[in-house]
């Protein structure tokens, strides 16, 4: 039985990954995504029985998990995982109907419908796009005008889903947010990510700071409930400290976890390494 | 007979004015569709008209064939240089700045970073427009930093025409401006445009309602001499009314008047086909 790890650009976590299953006598095969040549027409040979997928290309490493399953490999995340989590309407509508906490969101479909919406914030609120990673293209607006033109200009890009208009309260939280890194269903560490600058968001690929979380009980029992909702894996549930208690607003399906490794000093990669032993026998 | 080339690609209700007019004053009419010629630029062109109108709406079309057709010798009104000036805003900015024609405080920048700092030293609000377009389109308010950082990134997925980051300080004016139309130096009319109650753009294709407006010394001297600065044979200038006077922000070389006929009851196509007539005389 053997265990891939399929990238296309090899990051600090990929060789994280690789170092702690050799040292566990593990030996974990890097195979370059953009290498492939899956054949359709017989889906019954791969090289691996596992497979850790880790694409920074949303699209490729969802197309190509759907063929590796087609092929019987067990890949971690799974397709499902992806699909829901690579979509924040999606994750959100899964989050919803599992009564997990989420920031008050509205979808609408058409650039007037928008405006609408945004009305409903007062003007004042988050348009994000459904897809997508690193905050990009995240628009926080405060009046009408700037409103009008950001959702303007969503159609200017010329991609559809750009013209599904997800929309967010802008919670009033600290001038930070929690990532919750799980492997399997079980919330292994946490990070407060604090923004840098002028910049709002949080990301760490915006500048943004990792700092140690504790996992209280609260946010245990909530990255739990997160991982099942969305079927588990290897996962980062990000979410907010609102006046009401914990939001959950992304889950990411391809995390990064180098910041929470470093700010926990909790070795995320060994643990996912015995995951996908686990998975392998 | 003069004869009298008009190259189109849509026919709007200012083409349909010009075109009767124009057999109205016994000018031979010769309508080109850009969007149907071509030419063999290796052979001489054949057939060319006395005077070409160039109405495309598609501003690359029309720079494109008004640069041909002046290569081969023809008259094209308005000129290449007119056309590609006015096309582009940072242009026609320079233009009216170098000969004093009043314009609104203005600055450029060639990336989302360097546009932040023009804005910390400009301040908010500002606003953002793109360099080429028309109608306000892409045309954005910068009103505070956070909404500015989500405009300037959108942009960058944008053409990189895009990229060009002009910037203009918000003109405290009334909720209107002024298009003013010149033809041959001479001042013929010009209207208010007011914004509609949903957009602070005053673009009459957003919706903004036409208004007459008196032509005052002042509104004259300014728009003859944005024209002249452009070189600009029939133009309408656009205008706001700052604080200390006008200031011009725009000089349209394919000016729409459906409009300002309607609201002014000036003949706007009589004053053009006329200076077009004198203008093969030359």
């Amino acid at each position: 039985m053997d265990v891939a790890l399929i990238y296309d650009l090899m990051r600090w976590e990929e060789k994280k990954v690789i170092e702690a299953a050799s040292r566990r006598g593990l030996s974990i095969k890097p195979i370059d995504a953009k290498s492939l040549v899956l054949d359709l027409s017989s889906l019954n040979s791969f090289s691996a029985d596992v497979v850790f997928q880790r694409c920074i290309s949303y699209f490729r490493g969802l197309y190509l998990t759907a063929v590796l399953e087609g092929m019987g490999v067990k890949v971690v995340n799974s397709f499902n995982v992806l699909m829901l989590c690579g979509n924040k309407l999606l994750t959100t509508l899964r989050l919803k109907l599992c009564s997990i906490p989420t920031p008050k969101t509205v979808v609408a479909f058409h650039q007037e419908s928008a405006l609408k919406a945004l009305e409903m914030f007062n003007y004042y609120a988050v348009i994000k796009p459904i897809f997508g990673s690193w905050g990009r293209l995240i628009s926080l607006v405060k009046d009408f005008e700037t409103a009008k033109s950001v959702v303007e200009l969503k159609s200017e890009l010329h991609n559809p889903l750009h013209e599904i208009f997800y929309i967010q309260e802008f919670v009033k939280r600290p001038p930070r947010d929690i990532r919750i890194v799980v492997v399997g269903l079980e919330p292994i560490a946490a990070e407060y990510r604090y923004s840098a600058g002028f910049e709002w968001r949080t990301n760490i690929a915006r500048g943004g700071r990792a700092e140690k979380c504790d996992l209280t009980g609260e946010i245990e029992k909530l990255a739990c409930r997160v991982a099942e909702a969305v079927g588990g894996g290897v996962l980062g549930i990000d979410c907010m400290e609102s006046d009401h208690g914990l939001l959950v607003h992304e889950v990411n399906a391809n995390v990064e976890f180098k910041g929470v490794s470093e700010a926990s000093g909790i070795d995320v990669a060994g643990r996912i390494v015995e995951y996908l032993s686990e998975l392998k026998r | 007979m003069v004869s009298l080339g008009v190259i189109y690609d849509f026919i709007r209700p200012e083409e349909k004015m010009l075109i009767n007019e124009a057999r109205n004053q016994g000018v031979e009419v010769k309508l080109v569709d850009a969007k149907n010629i071509y030419f063999n630029i290796s052979n001489s062109l054949k057939n060319l008209e006395d005077i070409y109108l160039q109405r495309c709406v598609s501003y690359f079309r029309s720079i494109h064939i008004t640069y041909l057709l002046e290569s081969f010798k023809c008259t094209v009104i308005n000129s290449f240089n007119t056309a590609l000036v006015c096309g582009n805003k940072l242009f026609t900015t320079i233009s009216l700045l170098k000969n004093g024609v009043p314009v609104p405080k203005t600055a450029i920048s060639f990336s989302k970073s360097s546009a932040l700092k023009v804005l910390d030293e400009i301040g908010y609000p500002s606003i953002l427009k793109p360099v080429i377009g028309s109608w306000g389109r892409l045309i954005a308010p910068l009103n505070d930093p956070e909404s500015s950082l989500a405009i300037l990134e959108s942009r960058e997925y944008l053409h990189p025409i895009y990229h060009l980051y002009y910037i203009q300080e918000r003109v405290e004016r009334p909720p209107r401006d002024i298009r003013s139309l010149v033809v041959d130096g001479q001042f013929i009319c010009a209207i208010y445009r007011y914004q509609p109650p949903l957009d602070w753009r005053t673009n009459t294709a957003r919706g903004g309602r036409a208004e007459p407006c008196p032509g005052v010394d002042e509104l004259i001297d300014v728009s003859v001499r944005a024209a002249e600065a452009v070189n600009g044979e029939i133009v309408g200038v656009d205008c706001m009314e700052g604080r200390d006077g006008l200031v011009v922000h725009e000089v349209n070389n394919t000016v729409e008047f459906k409009n300002m006929v309607r609201v002014t009851g000036v003949n706007i196509p009589s004053a053009i086909i006329s200076y077009l007539k004198r203008r093969v005389r030359k």
